[in-house]
């Protein structure tokens, strides 16, 4: 069996296998959206309560813990392994809060050692300008990215050095969001 | 391209998720809902012990009332085509929503469901989760507040909700909930009816 969605009668018995990889891909993709959206509601909601400054200092905490687990389960589900920017590139490219959500380019040197990752299309960046905010731009693009995204080449590998190019804010929706660059001492 | 079992491999930058097997699409995916589940519990535990457990679960009820149950729906709902507003598309969503049914499963290749949906008639189902990771987890840690807040504050009231949603005819009750007296018990089940 096959199913291309589950448009069709209740099947006690249907399983995930049961359905076809396009299926199964937009699925993914669905829990990354409730992935980030979860933890944006959390933000709204302290943000709400407590003001920007508490907000952003949960958050941090939030994510201090987070970001790990986001590594963790992604590399152990799909068996990535190593330690170069390769391994680390695949892992961003399987990562349901990462590549699975926003659009993404890898470019990667021949000898490995350089690498550049490049978002395309954000749906991060895109909330935050439909909404006009810049403090919620400010905390998902530098607080977070701009911390966690280095300090995941640090964990993949200590030499591994990693510099955002190009970050938020954008003067208009036809320039990429952000580009990062990574070196392998 | 043949089909990859998993990542292992060489980095391939134009790979796309199609390229990958059914199977290790599941495990991503299983992957991505305890990633979706497990911020909340980060959130949830960060806000403990900062104010408090009243305060902690009072804004955790706000998270999935206010916005998080219902994007939960649209987005499951959206990605498998599951229409109607009856119970077959009610349990269509609970079988598949991605912290639900999607990481109650046993491991690959089977990935067999941990929790089953039996419908008795059209107006009469009953759903039994036989596993559950995070009553275990609670049981690990020793944890009854948190299991009580999730079990009765967060999941009775959300499935009534979800319920109400998809129909507001139907009525959810549970059969049985935790604790339990020991982990050969099954962790809940649910009786779903839809009224006339």
């Amino acid at each position: 069996m096959d199913l291309k969605d589950y448009s069709g009668k209740f099947q006690p018995d249907v399983k995930l296998t049961d359905f076809s990889k396009e299926a199964l891909a937009r699925l993914l993709l669905a829990a990354g959206k409730m992935y980030l959206g979860a933890d944006g509601m959390w933000t709204t909601v302290i943000r709400r309560r407590f003001g920007d400054d508490v907000a952003l200092e949960c958050s941090r905490e939030v994510w201090d813990i987070n970001w790990k687990q986001e590594v963790r389960r992604p590399t152990e589900a799909m068996n990535i392994k190593g330690n170069d920017i390769a391994s680390m590139f695949k892992f961003f490219q399987v990562d349901p809060g990462f590549a699975v959500l926003f659009q993404m380019k890898f470019e990667l040197s021949d000898d490995g050692k350089y690498g550049k990752a490049t978002v395309v299309k954000c749906r991060t960046l895109e909330y935050c300008e439909r909404h006009n905010d810049t403090w919620l731009m400010n905390l998902a693009c530098h607080e977070l990215d701009g911390k966690l995204i280095p300090q995941t080449a640090h964990l993949f590998n200590p030499k591994m050095q990693c510099q955002a190019t190009k970050l938020p804010p954008r003067k208009s929706p036809d320039e990429i969001p952000c580009v990062w660059e990574f070196w392998l001492k | 391209m043949a089909e990859l079992k998993d990542y292992s491999g060489k980095f391939d930058p134009d790979l796309t998720l199609v390229d990958f097997s059914k199977e290790a699409l599941i495990s991503l995916l299983v992957a991505a809902g305890k990633l979706y589940l497990g911020i909340d519990g980060i959130w949830t535990g960060l806000m403990r012990q900062k104010y408090g457990d009243k305060t902690a679960f009072d804004y955790d009820k706000e998270v999935w009332f206010s916005k998080g149950l219902e994007i939960d729906i649209k987005q499951t709902c959206d990605a498998l085509n599951i229409k109607g507003n009856d119970l077959t598309a009610l349990f269509k969503y609970l079988q598949f929503g991605p912290a639900m049914a999607v990481i109650y499963v046993g491991p690959p290749p089977q990935f067999e469901p941990r929790v089953t949906f039996e419908l008795k008639n059209q107006k009469h189902g009953i759903m039994t989760v036989t596993r559950c990771n995070s009553l275990e987890y609670f049981e690990r840690h020793k944890d009854s507040a948190l299991q009580k807040m999730a079990c009765e504050e967060i999941d009775l009231p959300a499935f009534k909700w979800i319920a109400k949603r998809f129909n507001p005819k139907i009525e959810v009750e549970p059969l049985k909930l935790p604790p339990r007296k020991s982990a050969k018990e099954i962790a809940c089940q649910w009786e779903f009816r839809l009224a006339r």
